[in-house]
Parts: structure tokens; C-alpha cells; sequence
């Protein structure tokens, strides 16, 4: 018989027991903790190092490498407490005329007496007004038993756009909810609504528990499509978030988890292949097909997600390739302020998505940005979590740093790098092609009220580096710094972004001054300096302004559960949105170099 | 007589001014062809420069690029004095990014270096298939093959190429050199390539040697 070992998480206070050659990641989501495995669990990121003790030994391992062998105490880091994670949750719908997707329509006792020889289904439809199609036999046998009975005060039908989805007994019409989700490839936000009042019960949040199948998209489709039973794996792993998500929010206003009739979800081309448990693979490669673009209706009980098995589980159409549903989402929150004036949307993330239009055409693409501004490829890059730098300020001589929590620093999340690199291209630390410079030759062009940040310039492993914390201020002792390699990943990155822009609105044929505003949508576009952003030439400036309008998914995803103006304008909008392909334009390379420089 | 070891940090310094007036003087002195090879040399050993400088990021993309272009043209000014016998070609090289995979600026700046430094480069272009490399090699008999790719699932795409190289027995007869951010000496190995970098200059180093 195999030996079993026992783990403990002192913290958490969870001991769970394992097999021999488990590794500490492992053990980490068999305890219900997933690490967040930024390359996947290759030992190359260094992202999962966490402290473990055995036999009363401490010591720091790489939690995707360590195999556990004997007892062992793991120490899980701070970061990975996800509650404490900011995830943007705030967006600004405006309630339209509510028509919820799921709606019940109660019959009272006196109109259920079927007349004689009738059928009682035939009158049902026929004492509602409505046509329902193809009821579904088990409601039907359900029908049969009640639709007679005395004791009841009549029966509720529930219905999902011209299909019956249950039958109901007495009046159930107040009992009417239903969740809009924003899928991310790492954060999940479900919107919990009461569908017969149209108020929002709450917002719950979780990490998405395939992190520990890695950080970014083309990862996880790697994970699915190499693992055997990967799609299936990675299928459960998000079902059990969202199951996660229904249950806190059962749980805290205290529903019946079968008055829950529907879900609707807003997610990356990726999120929804893997959502459905799609082999992905020719997503992740070229001619990056989807299976389905179309929107798709599945029963909850299909997909084994824990509200009314009979509920209705809708994905919102993708668009193209990369371009998702969370970019349908975005236009979908935008409707009421339809317009003929010209904007760009930019969806900052691992993947931008990017669409420039008004209301009668949008042209859209997306760009592989990478991960650099979610903190992975950088030394001390962490996400939006305590212990993360958020802003950083060089002013008279002096670094200012504001740390998320308030603690000591631990590492650096994607707007502090932002500012970073900002501020140092301000003080001339960066020139304009990136390279930092040394500090014998910063000395020699600096600022004399600068001069101070030249002993901040120092070489580690042969790589030229700028520390942001003396040794002694940040966590365990650590120099936190942006390093010359660091800079590189921000300068691919956000010239992947702003190039997507610029040849998407060369595409337009219209030029810069006559757009209105840009608009950042997503959780970073929240966070940033946007004028720090601007001057590392991330997003552009066009003379025009520049406004965040949060989590557009989630809002998008919102209003299709409630309106259905919104739901019909899905085909027409669908139809003015052209897709543009990036790696197909001539000019990408030479313009993709050139934005790679700072516009100094 | 050209000093050669400032030369060479003319290059590595990207410093073009100063390297083509040195260029231009040596020229205007009628040296002999072996002169004009050493400071060829001269110039070749200043991409090793670069190549360092770009493995600890103190040089970008850019600098790449426009380290290739001052490479194209010292050797244009120094055509005329190298002498017929003393051929700039040193090899030929089969190149394309992978199948599946479409991204080709590290390609493209590794195709414009090797050409600096004397290769003859077949550039087969994107989502090149098994297949295509392979009768490439059949056609133009190279001495090395290039294969790029930045997408992780590329990877599957290089080994694929390998082995089809290794069945129409063509393996033997040139040497493998993968690139792109993926890639590793690690893969390399297991796949049966000869070389893996993440540096285009490096890549060149490594052609050059091959051939020499
Ligand atoms: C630019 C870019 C694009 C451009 C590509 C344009 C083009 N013509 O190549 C566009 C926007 C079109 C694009 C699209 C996509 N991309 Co893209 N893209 C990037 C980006 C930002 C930079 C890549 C790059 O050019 N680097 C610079 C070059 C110079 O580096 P390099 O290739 O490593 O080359 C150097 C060396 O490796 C070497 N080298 C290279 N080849 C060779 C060959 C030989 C023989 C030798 C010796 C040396 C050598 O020389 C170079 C200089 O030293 C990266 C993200 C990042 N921050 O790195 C993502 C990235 C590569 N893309 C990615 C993805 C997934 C895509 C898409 C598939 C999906 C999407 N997001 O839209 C699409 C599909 C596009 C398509 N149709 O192919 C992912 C790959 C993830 C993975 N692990 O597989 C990345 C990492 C971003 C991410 N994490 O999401 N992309
Ligand atoms: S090193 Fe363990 S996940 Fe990257």
C-alpha cells in the first residue's frame, strides 16, 4: 500500500494527506488553495516560491518543482489569500426596462380548469397567451400531477425567451434569480440580480482555479490540449469556481439555489473554448478557429453547475479569433450611449482587445500583449495584491512608493511598473530607446536635484538595474528594482498595444482628431496613471480624452440578463463589427519597432 | 594602418558616423585584400558586442536591426578593396517561422543579420510546413536550416520538422539552429536540433562558426 504523507497549512489550519511524488503545488490544490502557476509549472517563472518546513527545517522552494516525500508544513504566501486581491467590480449600468431572460408567469388556480377532452397544456399556453414549443417531458410529467391539485394556489411557469423551462407550484413569481459573470483567465466577478425586482443582491468574486494550469491563455490551451482528459480538467476546474461563486451567494442572502434560472457569461475566446471543455488547440496556433462563435444556450444540468437544473447557462457570442465575448460584453454596456461620434476602446489585459467605431461600424482586433503588465516576465512583478507596489513617484531626491495594504513591499503590480518607467523616462534614469543608463552617464546628463537616484543604479547578474527600495524596506530584507530586462518586457508589451491602435485607425481611414474619446475598459484600465500610460506610449493620446468605464464586460453581461433591447441588438451589432487581422498588416513590423521606443 | 580594435567598438557601439569614416579612410588607402579581410573581421567581431549587449538588455530591437544595416553597409564600402578571391558569401541558410505560427520580426532581424555577415538566406516566410522546409533543402542544399517560432505550441511544430528532415535523410547534412523566446538548448537537444538562442547576433555567431 502506498505510504500517505500528511500536509499541513499552519495558517489556513488544513491538513489534507497525500501520496508519495505529489508535488507542494499539488498538495496546495488538492488543500482547495491553487497557486497561481505563472509558465504553467515549468520551474522557469519562479512565480510559486513559497517557505516549507520539515523537520522543523524551513526553507524556500519552488512549489511546482518540490516533491514531497515525507510530513511537511506549507507556508502559503500572503498574496495567495484572494479575498484580499482588488478586482474592479464597480461599473455603471443603468437599469433599462426590465425584461429579464427568465421570466415566470404565474396562473392562478381558477384559469386551470382545462376544459373537458382538452389538453391542459394546450389551455395553459392558450390562458398565458404565449406559444412555448417542445416542453420538456419531465415538466410535463411534473404538470400532470399538479395541475389538478386543490391544496395549490395555482401554478408559475418559467420561461427563457419561448421555451418553457419548468413548471412550478403556487406562486413563485418573486423567487426569480439569476447571475451575469465576467469569466477572466484569472479573476471571476458574478453579479448576482433578483430578475423580478431587477436589483442587484451582490457581487462575489474568486480566482480562476485554472491559475494553477497557468497565467495566460495560450498556456492553459496548451494544458488542455496536451493533458490527457486536459479539456475536461480544465472545464472542472472553472465549473468549480463558479459553483464556488453561486454558493457564497446562496449562502449570504440565503436563496434556494433552484430560483436561480439562469446564467449568462462574458469571457475571452479561450475562457469560452474551456468553458465548454472545447479542444482548443487550433486556437492556440494558426488559423486560430473556434469552435463556436455563435452565443450558446446549454442546461445547467449539463454543465453541472449548481443552480436549478433546468436553468439556462448562456455564453455571449464570440467575434473572431482572439476577440471574445468579453469584447461583444463591452458593446453591449455601451448601447445606451450609442453614438455617432467616433471612439476607441481599448480592453487592457494579456490579450488587448481593441475596437474603434460609433454605432453604425466597429472595427476590432486584439493583440497579444503578454502578461508583462499582470506582473509575470518581471523580476519583482506580482498582481494587485497586498504587498504590491501600485504608484510610484520620484520627486526631489526621493522615491515614493504606495503599497497596497500599506505593509512593506513585496514585489511590483502592473500600474506601479507603469509609473515606474514613466517617472524614470521624466528624470532621464531611461532614455528614449529604453536602455538605462549606467550611473556614471546618468551623472553626467542628470538634473542636479536628481542626482541623488544615481546611487540607485546598480548591476546585478550582469544586468543594469534601478532599486526602488533600499535593502532594508522591503519584505524579508529584499532589494526591490526595476531591472534593464524588466523595462524590455514593458516596451514589447505596450508597443503591442499602442501599434494595434494605430493600424486599427488606419484601417478607419480616419485620423486621430476626429475620434471623441478613448475609453479603457477592464480592471487595469482603472488602476493606471493614464497619463503615465500616455507618456510611455502604452495608450495614445489623439488629442482627445481618455476615460475608464470599469468592468464593461461585466456590464455588458448584466444588461443582457435584464433587457431585452439589449438581447435583440446582439445580432445587428454582431453584423456591424469587423474583424482585423494584426500579424496581416504589411507596415505591423515597421510600426511595432518603432513604438517599441519611448515618445520622448 | 586602420585600427582595428577601435573598429570593432565602432560597431558595438552602433557609433556610425565614426565607423564609416574609419571605413571610408582605410578604403582611400588601397589596401591589399587581406587587410580588407581583417577588418571585415574587425567589423564581425563588434556583432559579438551587440550580442552581448542585447543578452543583458542594454540594446533592443532597434539596435538589432540597425546593427544589421551598419553591417550591409561597411561591407558595401568594402567590396571594392576585398577582392575577387575573397568572396563575402560564407554559406547558405534555409529559414521560416514554423507551422502554426505567424509571428516573424525575430525572424526577419535574424534573416537581415546572417545576411550581413555573408549568408545567402532562403526566406520561406510564416506558417511554413514540415514539408516546405524539406524541399527546400532538397533544391538549394544549405549548410545550416533556421527555424523561428514564439508561440509555445510552435515548439511541437520545430520537432515536427526535424524529424521530417530526419526522414527524407537530410539531417546529416546540414545543421539545425531553432530561435525565438520559447525555444531552449534543453529542447533543442531533445528534439535533435544543434542550437537554440533568444539572440539573433548570438544565432549568427553560432552559423558563423559552423561554417568556418
Ligand atoms: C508582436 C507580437 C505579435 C504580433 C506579430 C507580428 C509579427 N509579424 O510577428 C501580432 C500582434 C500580430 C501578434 C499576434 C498574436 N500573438 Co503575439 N506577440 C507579439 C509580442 C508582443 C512580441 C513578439 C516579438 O516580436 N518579439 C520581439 C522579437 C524580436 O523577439 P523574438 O521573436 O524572440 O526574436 C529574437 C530571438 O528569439 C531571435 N530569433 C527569433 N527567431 C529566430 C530564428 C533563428 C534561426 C535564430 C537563430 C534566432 C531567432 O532573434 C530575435 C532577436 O534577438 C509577444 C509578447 C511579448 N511581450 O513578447 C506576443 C506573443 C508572442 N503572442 C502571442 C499570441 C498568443 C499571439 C496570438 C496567437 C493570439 C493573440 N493574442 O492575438 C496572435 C496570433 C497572430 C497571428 N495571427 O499569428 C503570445 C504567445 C504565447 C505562447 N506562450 O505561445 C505572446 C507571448 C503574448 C502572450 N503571452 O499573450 N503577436
Ligand atoms: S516556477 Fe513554478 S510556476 Fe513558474
Amino acid at each position: 500500500m502506498p505510504k500517505k504523507i500528511n500536509v499541513f497549512f499552519p495558517a489556513e489550519n488544513i491538513h489534507i494527506q497525500v501520496q508519495t511524488g505529489v508535488t507542494v503545488s499539488e498538495a496546495c490544490t488538492l488543500a482547495g488553495k491553487p497557486l497561481n502557476l505563472v509558465c504553467g509549472g515549468k520551474g522557469k517563472c519562479g512565480k510559486c516560491k513559497l517557505e516549507i518546513e520539515i523537520n522543523g527545517l524551513h526553507k524556500e522552494v519552488l512549489a511546482c518543482q518540490e516533491i514531497i516525500t515525507r510530513d511537511i508544513n506549507i507556508f502559503l504566501p500572503l498574496e495567495e489569500e484572494w479575498n484580499s486581491t482588488q478586482i474592479l467590480t464597480a461599473n455603471n449600468t443603468n437599469l433599462r426596462k426590465l425584461k429579464p431572460l427568465v421570466q415566470k408567469i404565474f396562473l392562478p388556480k381558477t384559469v386551470l380548469q382545462t376544459p373537458p377532452y382538452q389538453g391542459d397544456w394546450e389551455h395553459i399556453q392558450k390562458q398565458a397567451a404565449i406559444n412555448l414549443p417542445n416542453p420538456p417531458l419531465s415538466q410535463l410529467q411534473k404538470l400532470s400531477t399538479i395541475c389538478h391539485r386543490d391544496d395549490l394556489t395555482g401554478i408559475t411557469l418559467v420561461t427563457a425567451q419561448n421555451t418553457l423551462l419548468a413548471i412550478e407550484e403556487n406562486d413563485t413569481t418573486q423567487d426569480n434569480y439569476g447571475l451575469a459573470i465576467d469569466l477572466g483567465t484569472t479573476s471571476i466577478v458574478a453579479y448576482c440580480y433578483n430578475l423580478h425586482t431587477g436589483e442587484k443582491v451582490g457581487t462575489y468574486t474568486a480566482l480562476n482555479s485554472q491559475v494553477s494550469e497557468g497565467a495566460d491563455v495560450i498556456t492553459r490551451i496548451s494544458a488542455a490540449a496536451e493533458k490527457p482528459e486536459g479539456s475536461k480538467l480544465l472545464q472542472a476546474k472553472v465549473v468549480q469556481t463558479i459553483n464556488g461563486l453561486i454558493e457564497k451567494a446562496v449562502h449570504q442572502n440565503n436563496l434556494n439555489p433552484n430560483t436561480i434560472y439562469s446564467l449568462v457569461l462574458a469571457g475571452n475566446s479561450a475562457m469560452q473554448n474551456l468553458f465548454f471543455g472545447f479542444y482548443p488547440k487550433f486556437l492556440g496556433r494558426a488559423p486560430y478557429t473556434n469552435t463556436i462563435l455563435s452565443g450558446l444556450q446549454v442546461k445547467a444540468a449539463e454543465l453541472g453547475i449548481n443552480i436549478n437544473p433546468q436553468g439556462i447557462v448562456t455564453f455571449l457570442p464570440l467575434i473572431a479569433g482572439f476577440v471574445g465575448a468579453d469584447t461583444t460584453a463591452v458593446l453591449l454596456s455601451l448601447l445606451e450611449k450609442d453614438t455617432a461620434n467616433y471612439r476607441l476602446i481599448i480592453d487592457l489585459g494579456t490579450n488587448g482587445e481593441i475596437l474603434l467605431g460609433n454605432k453604425h461600424r466597429w472595427l476590432t482586433t486584439s493583440t497579444a500583449a503578454g502578461p508583462a503588465l499582470e506582473g509575470a516576465n518581471i523580476t519583482f512583478g506580482m498582481r494587485a495584491a497586498d504587498g504590491a507596489i501600485a504608484k510610484v513617484k520620484l520627486t526631489q531626491g526621493k522615491i515614493e512608493l504606495t503599497v497596497i495594504g500599506g505593509g512593506k513591499p513585496k514585489g511590483i503590480c502592473g500600474s506601479g511598473l507603469v509609473d515606474a518607467v514613466a517617472e524614470m523616462l521624466k528624470v532621464g534614469l531611461i532614455n528614449a530607446s529604453g536602455a538605462l543608463l549606467t550611473a556614471e552617464k546618468y551623472l553626467a546628463v542628470c538634473r542636479p536635484e536628481y542626482r541623488q537616484f544615481a546611487n540607485n543604479l546598480q548591476k546585478i547578474n550582469n544586468t543594469n538595474v534601478f532599486l526602488l527600495t533600499p535593502e532594508e524596506q522591503g519584505n524579508n530584507g529584499n532589494k526591490i528594482y526595476i531591472s534593464q530586462k524588466d523595462i524590455r518586457a514593458l516596451q514589447l508589451a505596450k508597443s503591442a498595444i499602442f501599434t494595434g491602435c494605430q493600424l486599427l485607425l488606419k484601417a478607419s481611414g480616419l485620423k486621430e482628431n476626429e475620434l471623441t474619446e478613448i475609453l479603457l475598459a477592464g480592471a487595469f484600465g482603472n488602476y493606471i496613471d493614464i497619463h503615465n500610460a500616455q507618456l510611455i506610449g502604452l495608450i495614445p493620446s489623439w488629442g482627445i480624452p481618455v476615460h475608464s468605464i470599469g468592468n464593461a464586460a461585466g456590464a455588458g453581461a448584466i444588461s443582457f440578463l435584464l433587457s431585452q433591447e439589449v438581447r435583440d441588438q446582439i445580432s445587428p451589432i454582431l453584423e456591424k463589427i469587423t474583424h482585423l487581422d494584426l500579424a496581416a498588416q504589411a507596415d505591423f513590423q515597421k510600426e511595432f519597432i518603432k513604438n517599441t521606443n519611448f515618445p520622448i | 594602418m586602420i585600427d582595428l580594435e577601435a573598429l570593432t567598438a565602432a560597431v558595438g557601439d552602433l557609433n556610425e558616423d565614426e565607423l564609416l569614416r574609419m571605413l571610408n579612410e582605410f578604403v582611400a588607402t588601397n589596401p591589399s585584400p587581406e587587410e580588407a579581410q581583417a577588418v571585415v573581421t574587425a567589423c564581425q567581431r563588434g556583432m559579438a558586442i551587440v550580442g552581448d549587449l542585447f543578452e543583458n538588455g542594454e540594446y533592443f530591437v532597434g539596435d538589432l536591426i540597425f546593427a544589421g544595416e551598419l553591417l550591409t553597409q561597411s561591407i558595401d564600402i568594402l567590396k571594392p578593396v576585398i577582392g575577387s578571391s575573397n568572396s563575402t558569401t560564407i554559406g547558405k541558410i534555409v529559414l521560416g517561422t514554423v507551422e502554426g505560427d505567424l509571428h516573424d520580426i525575430g525572424k526577419n532581424i535574424f534573416r537581415s543579420m546572417a545576411e550581413a555577415a555573408g549568408f545567402i538566406v532562403y526566406d520561406l516566410g510564416i506558417d511554413v510546413k514540415p514539408q516546405a522546409f524539406v524541399e527546400k533543402v532538397q533544391e538549394v542544399q544549405p549548410d545550416i536550416v533556421g527555424m523561428s517560432g514564439v508561440l509555445t505550441l510552435a515548439l511541437e511544430s520545430m520537432k515536427n520538422t526535424v524529424e521530417a528532415l530526419k526522414k527524407a535523410e537530410l539531417k546529416k547534412d546540414v545543421k539545425i539552429i531553432i530561435g525565438g523566446n520559447p525555444v531552449t538548448s534543453d529542447f533543442a537537444q531533445m528534439i535533435g536540433a544543434d542550437a537554440a538562442t533568444n539572440n539573433a547576433a548570438e544565432g549568427v555567431k553560432i552559423c558563423q562558426n559552423w561554417v568556418n
